[in-house]
């Protein structure tokens, strides 16, 4: 870097500045500036409301870690879901991606394989689907709703004409990725908190991430930036698929079976989990640890629908206006922000 | 075992390079062979969707029936997944490639409605099985009666808790699906007046969902008694995935399923589940195709034909488990399931 | 009478091109443009609308590649394929987009696409290094005296001419030789070009080349060391901007008087 400082231009007195701070914006901004603070406020609310009426069991562990059990697979594709759409992409083949990857990996099982060896076709059956979706996408150059619009029925189809529309039973060892507890401590769960550090600290600490940030918040000036676009959306799509096959597999062992319509529709929920947690679907925004308060928020109503009774006819509605009412708060949180 | 292994592992290469052209490929391939082939009656069995392992056994039952009666061309069609709008396409793809006759299960009936009659207008035979267009007009419905099927569930659940007083909870799979509320009449009306339905839940038709409803149900309300389940979409998993619910059926917590799919077995075995009511999977395609063949010669048959109602428990689920055993080929289901044709009026 | 200034023989041009040529279907943007630039100068590119000034500077930025002609770099031949290697060159250019991202913060957009990685057996997982990155922006944009409230200011909070001066601090920055700046001032209001304006001049004494692509005549004359007028995609002249006047460079862009003048080389 340069080292040559000149003061010879008394007249720039107007847009002198003596120093440039590092420091940061202020506390309340900051806060303000973290996107998921609403949502977690909101599962305080539903907290709060679910003991007053119902007494201790929502809040008992008991259930908190069955809900941890429950939205685990989800909440791991939903962390890939928010890459893409970090990036400025969206992935709708993930659900279809979860039952394939679920359901060769519960063939692979049943066929006898050992288990880490169906875990581990199980991802590259992910890779390979994530690099699909690359190649279409960056290849030859499909919008990423189109692309994984027609990779959803490919997928799906894939899975559906392979075991024939059957179920694939995988109830042995396997099963303790999706049924097993460490104390009270569901090892999904496990699974799914070591993804999302891990995934956080790469999307932050690292220039990988940083450049997914670029590509999704302005793809043209990364471009000019020097940064390989390409290369950055190849590797957010396979990102995707890995957890998106890690949830899947997680999946099939929580049922110790699968068939090809699991996960059906599973990518409109992953992507409400990225939004609720604060991506946004115009790219280059959002946290993995939102995502993850996303996806919780969305199990935790559906387990308190469960736990009321309430709704039956009406359970999608009310989830509906949940995530819509987050969403919104989310809106008015960014405005307050910008002023 | 080891031939079973190796089998496994083609089919994991093979299909997967196979699938795609498969079902694009289904349709056309059988229209020519059909037309190279005179005198052989077209007949379609239309599932509500190819993914649902339970019409698994009514293309096997088709196929075996059309070969037993050697002059039809039998052809198993439907969405990859169930949905109505693409159910409609598939039975107007029918029509147009000129088949004889048609059987299929409505995913909705009013949405099959006019597909239904606009076959029918060709003078295609047409007829429901499994699931009924009753405003159609299709000559005949072949199945269970849906409300007697809740009615027997009630039933089977009186007796299970026979002198008992409490909260039960259902599970069915969707709001919109006439024959499962249907069943949810058909349970009201038999059940007795000291059980008490505190609730239902629909997960729609999704196994996952319907895992994690009856796990959070059962915390929520420990005093339930009796839980039916009109469709058996939890048990699709396995008893691993529903600690909660193996628990409580140790404590007292009596179960009433629908189906004995094979997947489902397990938990009959080990008493989760205390009874489970059936339907004939095998005679959907098996009757549905000797009932329209017999309708293309002229013969005639009610308008409803109504089908068994088979209870399975733990008394009698290994005879099930030995049928699905013996059910890995076609050959070996045609002899599990074997049941005599259908004779008309 | 203008004539074609040039610098003195002696000085070898920090970049010189030869014999640009770019043609678009049937249209030909450029056609052989001839052009020296040297080491410590402000060179002003004018024309009209459509003279072929950013395809002919996205050229030497090497966001486009010519269909023929050659560019030197302190005399050595170069080869761009993109504006990675243009950059490696020397030459930093501020598109008139700015290339910024309005969602990062300062420090970000001052290092994208060359973030600090800590080194170390851990390298592979190029692991930024953030303080060190935030020190290093804060420092350069306080030397360059530019307003910019802290470094950790998302560009998209920024007024117009701080997003400016974003740009052209991240550009001056990182250019050992050379910064193309394409209609910095265009969406700017008086007091920030203004601010731009200065933001050259330092720019210049720290001894970095700079072209600089813009409409505003008086911008022009008042930072610039020779005017390089663009015609029709060929060079029109080239004039020492102390020897002439706006009327005259008018004149050059229009091709009014050529006749009267004479042709220049």
């Amino acid at each position: 870097m340069r080292q040559t400082v000149t003061d010879s231009d008394a007249e720039s007195a107007e847009t002198d500045s003596p120093a440039v701070p590092v420091r940061r914006p202020s506390r309340v901004t900051e806060i303000i500036a973290i996107p998921w603070v609403g949502v977690l406020g909101v599962i305080v609310l539903l907290a709060i409301f679910m003991t007053v009426k119902t007494g201790p069991i929502f809040l008992s562990p008991d259930n908190l870690s069955s809900v941890a059990l429950d939205f685990s697979y989800i909440a791991m594709a939903a962390l890939g879901s928010a890459i893409v759409i970090i990036g400025g992409g969206i992935d709708l083949s993930v659900g279809a991606n979860m039952a394939l990857t679920g359901l060769l990996t519960a063939l692979a099982i049943s066929a006898g394989w050992p288990i880490p060896l169906a875990v581990a076709a199980g991802l590259v059956v992910g890779i390979l689907a994530g690099a699909l979706n690359a190649i279409l996408i960056t290849g030859i150059g499909l919008i990423p709703f189109i692309a994984t619009l027609g990779t959803m029925s490919v997928f799906r189809g894939l899975g559906t004409g392979i075991v024939q529309g059957q179920t694939v039973n995988a109830a042995n060892g396997f099963t303790v990725i999706g049924q097993g507890y460490w104390g009270p401590i569901p090892i999904s769960a496990v699974i799914l908190f070591v993804l999302t550090a891990t995934t956080a600290f790469l999307m932050n600490n690292t220039a990988w991430g940083r450049h997914i940030y670029a590509v999704g918040g302005g793809e043209s000036a990364a471009r000019l930036c020097g940064i390989n676009v390409k290369r950055v959306k190849w590797r957010m799509y396979i990102a995707a698929s890995i957890l998106g096959a890690i949830g899947g597999i997680v999946l099939a062992a929580r049922l110790g079976s699968a068939t090809p319509s699991n996960a059906l529709g599973y990518e409109l929920i992953c992507i409400a989990a990225a939004v609720i947690g604060g991506a946004s679907l115009t790219g280059g925004e959002g946290t993995m640890v939102g995502v993850l308060i996303g996806a919780a928020l969305l199990a935790l109503i559906r387990n308190s629908l469960d736990i009321l009774g309430w709704g039956e006819y009406w359970q999608d509605l009310i989830i509906g206006a949940v995530i819509l009412i987050t969403v919104s708060f989310d809106q008015l949180r960014r405005r307050l922000r910008r002023v | 075992m080891t031939d079973r292994k190796v089998s496994r592992r083609d089919l994991l290469a093979s299909g997967t390079a196979a699938a795609g052209a498969l079902t694009a490929a289904q349709l056309f391939g059988s229209i020519n062979i059909a037309r190279a082939q005179a005198k052989k009656y077209k007949i379609a069995i239309v599932p509500k969707g190819l993914n649902n392992p339970v019409f698994k056994s009514a293309d096997f039952g088709g196929q075996a029936r059309s070969a037993e009666l050697g002059d039809v061309d039998f052809k198993f069609i439907g969405p990859a997944t169930s949905d109505a709008a693409q159910q409609v396409a598939t039975v107007d793809g029918l029509i147009s490639a000129g088949y004889d006759a048609i059987g299929i299960s409505c995913d909705s009936s009013e949405t099959l409605l006019q597909p239904i009659d606009r076959a029918v207008a060709k003078g295609i035979k047409v007829i429901t099985w499994d699931s009924d267009s009753p405003s159609s007009k299709r000559s005949v419905f072949y199945g269970v009666d849906s409300f007697k099927g809740g009615q027997l569930q009630a039933k089977l659940l009186n007796g299970l808790l026979k002198g008992k007083k409490g909260d039960i909870w259902l599970l069915s799979g969707l709001q919109s699906a006439q024959n499962l509320e249907e069943r949810i009449r058909g349970v009201k009306t038999v059940l007795s007046k000291d059980l008490t339905i505190a609730g239902t839940s629909f997960c729609n038709e999704d196994v996952a969902l319907g895992v994690s409803q009856v796990e959070n149900v059962l915390r929520a309300h420990p005093t339930l008694i009796g839980y039916i389940m009109i469709g058996a979409w939890p048990l699709f998993s396995s008893p691993g995935a529903l600690p909660t619910l193996k628990a409580r059926a140790k404590t007292g917590l009596q179960v009433v399923a629908f189906d004995y799919l094979e997947q489902e077995l397990p938990f009959i075995v080990d008493g989760t589940v205390k009874a489970s009511v059936g339907q004939d999977y095998w005679g959907w395609g098996y009757q549905s195709v000797t009932i329209l063949h017999g309708l293309l010669q002229g013969k005639k048959y009610p308008a409803f034909v109504p089908q068994a109602l088979p209870v399975v428990t733990t008394a009698n689920v290994a005879e099930y488990q030995k049928k699905w055993d013996d059910s890995k080929t076609a050959a070996g289901m045609a002899a599990a399931f074997k049941e005599a044709p259908i004779e008309p009026s | 009478m203008i004539d074609t200034v040039a610098m003195p023989a002696a000085r070898t041009p920090i970049l010189r091109a030869t014999g640009i040529s770019k043609v678009y279907g049937a249209v030909r943007a450029l056609g052989g443009i001839d052009f020296d630039l040297y080491p410590g100068e402000v060179l002003g590119i004018v024309g009209d609308n459509g003279a072929g000034k950013s395809t002919f500077i996205k050229i030497l930025s090497g966001a486009i590649a010519p269909d023929s002609g050659a560019i030197e770099v302190e005399g050595a031949p170069v080869h761009f394929r993109g504006p990675l290697d243009a950059r490696r060159a020397g030459i930093e250019t501020v598109f008139q987009e700015l290339a910024v991202v309005p969602l990062m913060d300062v420090e970000e957009n001052f290092f994208l696409g060359r973030e600090l990685c800590s080194p170390g057996p851990l390298g592979w997982l190029k692991l930024l290094t953030k303080k060190k990155m935030r020190t290093q922006a804060a420092d350069e944009i306080a030397e360059l005296r530019v307003g910019i409230p802290s470094v950790r200011q998302r560009v998209g909070t920024l007024s117009g001419g701080q997003r400016q001066s974003v740009a052209v601090a991240r550009a001056v920055a990182w250019s050992r030789k050379i910064v193309i700046m394409d209609e910095p001032t265009a969406a700017l209001g008086v007091k920030e070009s203004r601010g731009v304006q200065e933001l050259i001049k330092r720019v210049r004494d720290r001894g970095t080349a700079v072209i600089l692509i813009s409409h505003n005549m008086p911008q022009v004359f008042d930072v610039t060391d020779r005017i390089f007028v663009l015609r029709h995609g060929t060079h029109a002249g080239t004039v020492k901007t102390l020897d002439t006047d706006m009327e005259q460079v008018i004149k050059l862009i229009t091709g009014a008087t050529l006749h009267e003048h004479g042709r220049s080389e």
